[in-house]
């Protein structure tokens, strides 16, 4: 996936948003980071641009909530419950992330959310779904379907951060 | 060569040196301003009834050649220029424009001040036009003129009476064909798509029993409110169940289906020299555009559709999309030919969308 | 990192003109400056150009006279506090000297910003492997070329590449030649020598695109990266002929749909890639029996071609670039001459008429030179022809080269060669190619042997074969009016008429006159005539519509200098800014007439109204009858003033010396003194040196320097009104006046500088009779010592400098200062 293909990634993305919405009202954006805040952000710019309307977004680490890694919950530099400038009763949640994998990053995000707040409801956006899940979760927005070997890995560029838009396979030994 | 005039309904006598055809012509006076692509345009159906003023003052520089057709018989009424280029190159067995013509029955007109005819046409809006040879008495001409009521059945003419496919073995797209542009063709067969084409009064149920994975509706010639009600009828229901890209007269009739309404443009505009804006990204590009309608920006329901793309020199509107459905349309011509290409993703857009939804 | 302010900004500029750099950088240069001053920026122009005029446009402390060289940029850099610096104005020397800076540290040391383009980008695009290296990774196609050491290696790669290709061996012992191989026999016969010779033995084999057409594309991309193509010109000439050698035309006349829009797109590509803010000119070779093209350059700056696409379509390509360069982008910008659309700066450029644009030699002055076109650049100048049709365009252009230099374009005479000559000619181009073709023509050579020949685009030759059936129409059908009409119709002038027809000029125009041909004047302008535009630009042609407005102002007509010669050369281009400048102070409406794309006096907003035409005597009549101009003025005396008074046209002329100072005349010091109603006054005083080069002050003592200003004020009395060099040999202690001459214009722009003084304005107002308002002498400190001295271009033609060569031979000049 080159730059233009992200970039298509991420305005049908948007629309599919405004279709399944039917609209912006009540929609809040958070990005797991690191590369989904950014993606988050494309997407609420976008948003701004077809309806002239702020949808917040919020950033997610949920390295605590992840339950592969609790043996280190005693850790003191790990974050604890995430924090939004807005509430998130009753809204309308769209949880953005580069890659769906497992699935156990976005059970985490969803972890982290239940417990700050009580949104409507949460919609997953994803730039790649590479199958391999471990639990029974879905994006209902995705950017392309890349299937893969289990020993391959999906590298994200985004060129906030790094040299480039980009989605690439990387073969991993 | 010898000599022809170039009469307008407003009484203007131009002379200038035949080429092409021989026959008498009437049609509406528009002028293009591209810099390329003379064949491409002159095979356009958006012409239809038409006779094209041709900016770029030398024409006919490259001859006619193979891979540059935009239908295998154009229906333009004529073709006016400043110089045409006397070239007969068989390097590639190229036509010359001038045997072209001839084949295609379209007489043309050089030795035009086209600049002062453009001055005129912008001034005037749409004027009335024939070819005709040269006559003592051209009253007789400018009474022909005058009398003849130009068919606004422009797509029936040259939409194709019978479906037929253009095989692919990649997504499966129905291209409901207005007056269709080989261009879109050329675009999906780059994307290997299994096309069929059906005449513009298909019906709803005809797609759906063809079970495609995405709908085009093409470019055409005339007004969108010349079409039958069954058209639009059409396009209201396939846009709720299949994705839908439409263009040119297509966009027209999407936006017609959807509640807006479609007004006549002061004079026509085509040419490829406008900024488009792509409200999504806030991107600038540069498309082809040939349109005589535009979509009135008041009348859109914006409950129910979004505005994409806007032409930032007048401000019209130059792309939609339904709030609801996958469905989107363009006026400008994604797939150039001629002009540019910086919107030919727009078909990679629609197969994504296609792909997608496949694949949920 | 980059400051918030951006108020200091400098720029950079050119060195002297030499071939390959007409005035196109300074043009540009004071459109930039023009437009930072209207937002408000404070600007210095660092400069060595004797000839500059941007002194005009800067107080003396924005206006710094120094060497181009790294420690003085250095030493300027730190005195003052630049919060910007302007890289893409000051040609390929500069840039090599400002990536040394940069690589040094030195800008970011000072926290300057370098705008429009990242030095390294300059850098990038101007060494061919690192070149290549970014257009692979963009898969756009270049040039392969590979250095390799076996024979077995160099087949492998020749077999990826394809032939025929070009082998040079590497730091050769010889001083060998590139060699061409169109198949393996020949390669590797080449290749056994090519190996012994090199030292290293190793050979670059490199795909050989000679034959191939080459496509110029300018274009423009923002801040928010937005890109439009401005200019897609086409070279007559194929790839090994130097593009500013090549005959140019746009729009592109042979390119198909696919074709352009696939080279549109890779240059929209390349301007991405390399994050551009602002100008750049791409050149492209397209091999079109396969449609394949190849990126063979990325100028990221203003050049030749650049000026060739502003003054073709008319679109302000430098006031768009500069805004762009202070963080503006083209939504934004809007710019002059649209009345309805203010987004104007993004509607891309489309024309309704044809641009050419000539190279033009001056052999004449440099007969021992190789005028053979090859990859070397050699003109000295260009001049741009429009026309609504191809043949037009060109015909005018011929006219535009034969007004000033017919005997230096051909060396022989065309119609004098043998057929092995011609042939010779044909597939060797020489200067003045298109002479030999048309005489080809004449001989009735066909379209594909021409074509297979010389590798010109068969179109061109239907193009040059409509002009020679026309011509033999001319010959059989004297004084016949339809005859006549077409002709003019496809753009022959009087003048070539009258040669035909073995008559006088007058003699045509009077017939012409009688039958009513007359030409109307089209307006220059980048929207082929869709949207109401102001136009100050204007071109003849012989159709319906006259878009010319009168006024009823009183006016000057201007007569430009046309292309750039050696000996006057950028001078002239001075005194004409000059003159337009103070013909506008007296309030009279300037009317210019002028054909040299690069020139500077054709600035957009400079002249009230331009006329790019031909200097010709049958051009100057036509615009004199419609604007009937007060008072046409010209710069001495040269041939198209002669011709013009010939024709009954009463011309104001500025009393200069166009033959420059005179070259024989021994002196030591030369004395500016000025007459004007009976009152005069010295204006300053110069050293002369053998070298012919001006100093500034004299160095002459207080005692001599007195006796000196004695002598020429009584020197002058015996002279009418005007402007002198009265110059002085010391013998002894005896002073003796060897001449009282008029200025020579080479001079000009130094004396103006030196004494502050504006020469030119004094004469403009003593000729238009205006005399009363002589301006006060205000000379400068005088802390410093200027010298003048001449540049040749000797060394690029490849031939001996002689010791002290006539200046009138000059193409250049160079302006140092040291302090005192």
């Amino acid at each position: 996936m080159d730059t233009m293909a992200m970039k298509r990634a991420l305005t049908r993305i948007t629309y599919e948003i405004i279709e399944r919405n039917r609209g912006v009202e009540d929609l809040v954006i958070i990005g797991i980071k690191t590369r989904g805040v950014f993606l988050a952000q494309r997407i609420a710019e976008r948003l701004k641009q077809l309806e002239n309307v702020e949808v917040p977004v919020g950033e997610l680490n949920v390295t605590a909530y992840r339950d592969d890694i609790h043996q280190l919950d005693s850790d003191p530099n790990l974050p604890g419950k995430p924090h939004f400038e807005f509430s998130l009763e009753g809204k309308k949640v769209i949880l953005v992330d580069d890659v769906l994998y497992t699935g156990r990053t976005i059970r985490a995000a969803m972890d982290a959310i239940m417990d700050i707040g009580r949104p409507k409801r949460i919609n997953l956006a994803i730039l790649v779904d590479r199958g391999h899940r471990e639990l029974p979760i879905r994006a209902d927005f995705v950017g392309k379907n890349i299937p893969t070997a289990q020993n391959e890995k999906i590298e994200v560029s985004v060129s906030e951060i790094d040299e480039e838009d980009s989605v690439k396979i990387v073969n991993g030994k | 060569m010898s000599e022809r005039y170039l009469i307008l309904d407003d009484g203007t006598v131009y002379r200038g040196q035949a080429f092409g055809s021989p026959a008498t012509t009437f049609g509406e006076v528009v002028f293009n301003t591209s810099a390329t692509g003379y064949q491409q345009i002159i095979t356009n159906q958006i012409y239809h009834n038409q006779i094209i003023v041709f900016s770029q003052p030398s024409i006919g520089g490259y001859g006619i050649d193979r891979a540059s057709y935009e239908s295998i018989e154009p229906t333009c009424k004529g073709v006016i220029v400043r110089d045409v280029a006397d070239v007969s190159t068989n390097r590639q067995r190229r036509l010359s424009l001038d045997e072209f013509l001839k084949i295609q029955n379209i007489p043309g007109i050089s030795g035009i001040d086209t600049r002062a005819l453009i001055h005129k046409l912008r001034a005037k809006g749409t004027v009335k036009g024939s070819i005709v040879d040269p006559v003592k008495d051209l009253a007789h001409a400018f009474d022909q003129l005058n009398a003849i009521v130009l068919t606004n059945q422009q797509v029936s003419q040259v939409s194709t009476p019978k479906a037929y496919p253009n095989p692919g073995t990649g997504l499966n797209v129905v291209v409901v064909d207005l007056g269709l542009k080989h261009g879109i063709l050329r675009q999906l067969s780059q994307r290997n798509c299994n096309v069929t084409v059906l005449p513009y009064s298909c019906t709803a149920e005809q797609i759906f029993d063809l079970d495609p994975d995405g709908v085009i509706l093409s470019t055409g010639p005339g007004s969108p409110t010349d079409l039958p009600k069954s058209l639009t009828d059409m396009i209201a229901e396939v846009e709720q169940r299949i994705p839908l890209f439409a263009i040119g007269l297509g966009h027209e009739l999407f936006a017609m289906a959807n509640g807006a309404k479609v007004k006549p443009l002061q004079f026509e505009h085509h040419g490829d020299n406008h900024p488009i804006l792509s409200i999504i990204t806030d991107e600038i590009f540069y498309a082809s555009q040939g349109q005589g309608y535009t979509v009135d920006r008041e009348s859109i329901n914006r409950d129910k559709m979004l505005t994409t793309h806007i032409d930032l020199v007048d401000q019209s509107v130059q792309g939609l999309r339904h709030r609801d459905f996958p469905a989107f349309s363009v006026q400008f011509f994604p797939d150039g030919a001629p002009g540019q290409l910086e919107s030919s993703e727009l078909f990679d857009e629609f197969i994504e969308i296609m792909t997608t939804r496949m694949e949920r | 990192m980059a400051r918030t302010k951006l108020q200091k900004i400098v720029i950079i500029g050119s060195g002297p003109n030499e071939i390959g750099m007409d005035t196109e950088l300074e043009t540009a240069t004071l459109q930039t400056i023009q437009e930072l001053h209207k937002a408000g920026k404070e600007v210095t122009f660092v400069s060595n150009n004797a000839n500059s005029v941007a002194g005009d446009y800067l107080d003396p402390e924005h206006f710094i006279i120094s060497n181009l060289d790294a420690n003085s940029l250095i030493t300027i850099l730190r005195n003052n506090e630049f919060d910007g610096l302007i890289p893409t104005l000051g040609g390929t020397p500069i840039f090599q000297l400002l990536h040394q800076l940069d690589e040094a540290g030195i800008f970011n040391q000072l926290n300057i910003r370098v705008l429009g383009v990242s030095l390294k980008t300059i850098a990038n695009t101007q060494n061919p492997e690192a070149l290549n290296r970014i257009l692979q990774n963009i898969h756009e196609p270049y040039i392969p070329t590979n250095i390799l050491s076996d024979t077995n290696e160099v087949l492998k790669f020749v077999r990826r590449i394809g032939y025929p290709v070009i082998v040079k061996p590497v730091a050769a012992i010889t001083n060998n030649n590139r060699m061409r191989c169109e198949n393996e026999h020949q390669l590797k016969q080449m290749l056994a020598s090519a190996f012994r010779i090199s030292t290293t033995h190793q050979v670059a084999v490199e795909k050989s695109i000679v034959g191939f057409k080459e496509i110029e594309m300018t274009v423009i991309r923002d801040n928010e990266n937005t890109r439009m193509l401005i200019c897609a010109a086409e070279d007559f000439n194929p790839v090994g002929v130097h593009a500013g050698d090549s005959i140019v035309f746009t729009p592109t006349q042979t390119l198909t749909d696919q074709e352009f829009q696939a080279i549109r797109s890779s240059a929209l590509r390349i301007v991405q890639e390399f994050k551009i803010r602002g100008i750049c000119h791409i050149q492209f070779a397209l091999n079109q029996s396969t449609g394949n093209y190849y990126v063979i350059r990325v100028n990221p700056y203003f050049d030749r071609t650049t000026a060739f696409a502003a003054r073709a379509t008319g679109y302000p390509v430098a006031l768009v670039c500069t805004q762009i360069s202070f963080g503006r982008n083209l939504r934004s910008i809007t710019i002059p001459g649209l009345r309805q659309h203010d987004s104007l700066a993004l509607i891309e450029p489309t024309l309704d008429h044809i641009a050419v644009r000539f190279p033009t030699f001056s052999f004449a002055s440099f007969a021992n030179a190789n005028q053979e076109l090859n990859t070397r650049m050699k003109s000295t100048g260009s001049v741009i022809a429009f026309g609504r049709s191809t043949e037009e365009a060109t015909l005018k252009a011929i006219r535009s080269v034969d007004s000033t230099s017919t005997s230096e374009q051909a060396a022989l005479d065309e119609s004098r060669l043998n057929e092995g000559q011609l042939i010779n000619v044909l597939v060797h181009p020489t200067a003045g190619e298109v002479f030999y073709l048309l005489e080809a023509i004449r001989r009735g050579y066909q379209v594909e042997e021409l074509a297979e020949l010389t590798k010109i685009d068969a179109f061109y030759f239907y193009k040059l074969i409509h002009i020679v059936q026309i011509e033999k129409k001319l010959r059989k059908h004297p004084f016949d009016v339809d005859v006549l009409r077409n002709a003019k119709y496809y753009g022959y002038g009087d003048s070539q008429i009258a040669q035909l027809w073995k008559c006088s000029d007058k003699k045509v125009r009077d017939f012409r006159e009688t039958n009513q041909i007359r030409p109307t004047f089209k307006g220059i302008e980048p929207t082929a005539g869709e949207f109401p535009y102001n136009n100050r630009s204007y071109y003849t042609t012989f159709e319906t519509e006259n878009e010319s407005q009168i006024s009823e102002k009183p006016k000057v007509f201007i007569l430009g200098t046309a292309n750039n010669q050696v000996g006057t050369n950028a001078a002239a281009e001075y005194v004409t800014v000059h003159t337009i400048q103070a013909c506008q102070k007296l309030g009279f409406e300037t009317i210019l007439i002028n054909n040299n794309p690069s020139a500077i006096s054709i600035l957009p907003r400079l002249a009230d109204k331009l006329y790019l035409e031909p200097l010709t005597v049958e051009n100057c009549l036509n615009i004199m009858n419609s604007e009937q101009p007060d008072f046409v003025i010209a710069q001495g005396k040269w041939q198209i003033v002669t011709d013009l008074e010939t024709a009954g046209v009463k011309i104001t002329q500025l009393p200069l010396s166009r033959t420059s100072r005179a070259e024989n005349v021994e002196s030591n010091y030369l004395v500016v003194a000025e007459k004007m109603e009976e009152k005069q006054r010295n204006l300053g005083c110069f050293d002369t040196a053998e070298d012919a080069s001006l100093h500034f002050p004299s160095s002459a003592k207080k005692q001599i320097s007195n006796k000196l200003q004695h002598i020429s004020l009584s020197e002058l009395s015996k002279q009418e009104d005007g402007i002198y060099s009265v110059m002085f040999k010391q013998e002894g202690s005896h002073l003796i006046v060897t001449g009282t001459i008029p200025l020579a214009i080479q001079d000009i722009p130094f004396m103006t500088y030196a004494l502050n003084y504006d020469i030119v304005a004094d004469m403009v107002k003593l000729i238009l009779k205006r005399s009363n308002c002589e301006s006060p002498l205000k000379l400068t400190s005088q802390n410093v010592h200027l010298k003048l001295e001449h540049v040749f271009p000797y060394n690029q033609l490849q031939i001996p400098e002689p010791q002290n060569p006539p200046f009138s031979l000059a193409i250049g000049a160079r302006i140092t200062s040291t302090k005192l």
